[in-house]
């Protein structure tokens, strides 16, 4: 449809509506509108100034929540470490353990009769006392070998100074070369440790060492010193 | 429809924000707006307002804005459609009670003045009795002399359907001016 087409009635409200007053905007209203609408761009896009103040705000922001967070475990670690020092358990502990290995081979040709293989070892750890007036407390400690000495009160094992007043009635069936078996509590006197036999057992009897290589395995009657204060 | 050939530059300039693009728009579009607003408003304080409110609308939908190829100014007449729906919806707008003031002429002959704006006054009365649809397609097209291809953009119609209502608007608006101007001589 062409404007030709309309009717003359209608051409004639074209005419008039082509020809109406165009109303315009005032410049101060155009101006004033302008302005509004930069101020809405910075607040769609942000303008960059404000962009940076608001980067270093948030700079700050995190520093500020990265030194409260690192405070916290500073206090947290201090009053773990205050806990574990103050701990009522933390008793002085003294480990000592000695080993002393025997074995005996079966029949060499050197016809050695016994070969004894021991390899006393010491070894001593202590957990530094939390308060200096507490006193150590003797650990047990195992040493087996043959008797090499034997003295009223004492028994020497290897080097070993042990003693035995408090088994006498023991000590008086042993016989150096006799195999034995102690059980006792360790404790410094002076720069030697010394051994206080709480238990002796009776592993060998000296004829082994004297090169019989048949001879029975010890029986379980001798095999303690309760046994042998019981025999 | 011809679009013109740096409107997809500036578009895409203005979509990031540049003021200086943005402003190009708005001193391309700002008075035809005003004009179409006009038209379809009673007074000059009223259409300032929607037209802002156009352009205000336009920042904070340009990030969103798709470039089809259709003119911009299709995109901003449809903002001012609905500003002016919105704003009827709003304040409970009746056209149809209250008589529009008086626009600002051009330059007439004083002989013809008053006959001058007698007929325009009640041409845009007329007007205002028409269906917000009719009083689109006849402002877009004759008062602001957009293109059949504009107007069916900004009103998202096919020409053909446009075509129709077009012909449909004038009928109407010949209808009420008669009325209005039979009514205006039996008092």
């Amino acid at each position: 449809m062409t404007e030709s087409e309309f009717t003359s009635n209608e051409q004639q409200i074209i005419e008039q509506l082509h020809h109406s007053p165009a109303p315009t905007m005032n410049q101060e209203a155009v101006e004033r509108l302008r302005q509004q609408l930069f101020d809405e761009v910075d607040q769609v896009w942000g303008n960059p100034g404000d962009q940076l103040i608001e980067m270093t705000v948030q700079h700050s922001s995190h520093i500020r929540w990265l030194v409260i967070v690192l405070a916290v475990i500073l206090l947290l670690a201090g009053i773990v470490l205050v806990m574990l020092i103050s701990r009522p358990g933390a008793t002085p502990v003294i480990q000592a353990t000695a080993t002393v290995t025997a074995m005996q081979t079966s029949a060499s040709p050197t016809n050695s009769p016994l070969l004894v293989q021991a390899s006393p070892t010491a070894a001593a750890s202590t957990t530094p006392p939390a308060t200096p007036s507490e006193t150590p407390v003797a650990s047990l400690i195992v040493i087996e070998g043959p008797v090499s000495q034997i003295t009223d009160d004492y028994i020497i094992i290897f080097d070993q100074l042990i003693e035995t007043d408090r088994l006498t009635d023991v000590t008086t069936q042993l016989t150096p070369g006799v195999l034995v078996r102690v059980e006792g509590e360790a404790h410094l006197d002076e720069h030697r440790i010394v051994i206080s036999a709480v238990q002796i057992t009776v592993i060998q009897s000296s004829d082994l060492r004297s090169g019989q290589p048949g001879a029975p395995p010890p029986s379980d009657s001798g095999r303690s010193s309760r046994s042998s204060r019981d025999s | 429809m011809q679009v013109p050939a740096d409107e997809k530059t500036l578009i895409a300039r203005a979509n990031r924000g540049e003021k200086a693009a943005i402003g190009q728009l708005y001193n391309t579009h700002i008075q035809a707006i005003y004009k179409y607003v006009r038209y379809r408003v009673d007074t000059d304080s009223l259409a300032e307002d929607i037209t802002s409110e156009v352009f205000l609308r336009m920042v904070r939908e340009l990030p969103r804005y798709n470039y089809t190829g259709a003119p911009f100014s299709a995109w901003l007449y449809r903002i001012a459609s609905n500003c002016i729906t919105d704003m009827f919806r709003r304040q409970r707008y009746d056209t149809t009670e209250e008589l529009p003031e008086e626009l600002p002429g051009e330059h007439v002959d004083p002989l013809d003045s008053v006959a001058h704006a007698e007929n325009q006054a009640q041409l845009r009365q007329a007007l205002q009795l028409l269906p917000p649809d009719y009083q689109n397609v006849l402002i877009l097209r004759f008062v602001n002399d957009m293109s059949h291809a504009e107007v069916a953009a900004v009103m998202e119609k096919t020409e053909g359907a446009l075509r129709v209502l077009q012909h449909r608007a004038l009928k109407s608006l010949a209808n009420a001016l008669q009325t209005i101007q039979r009514e205006g001589g039996e008092q």
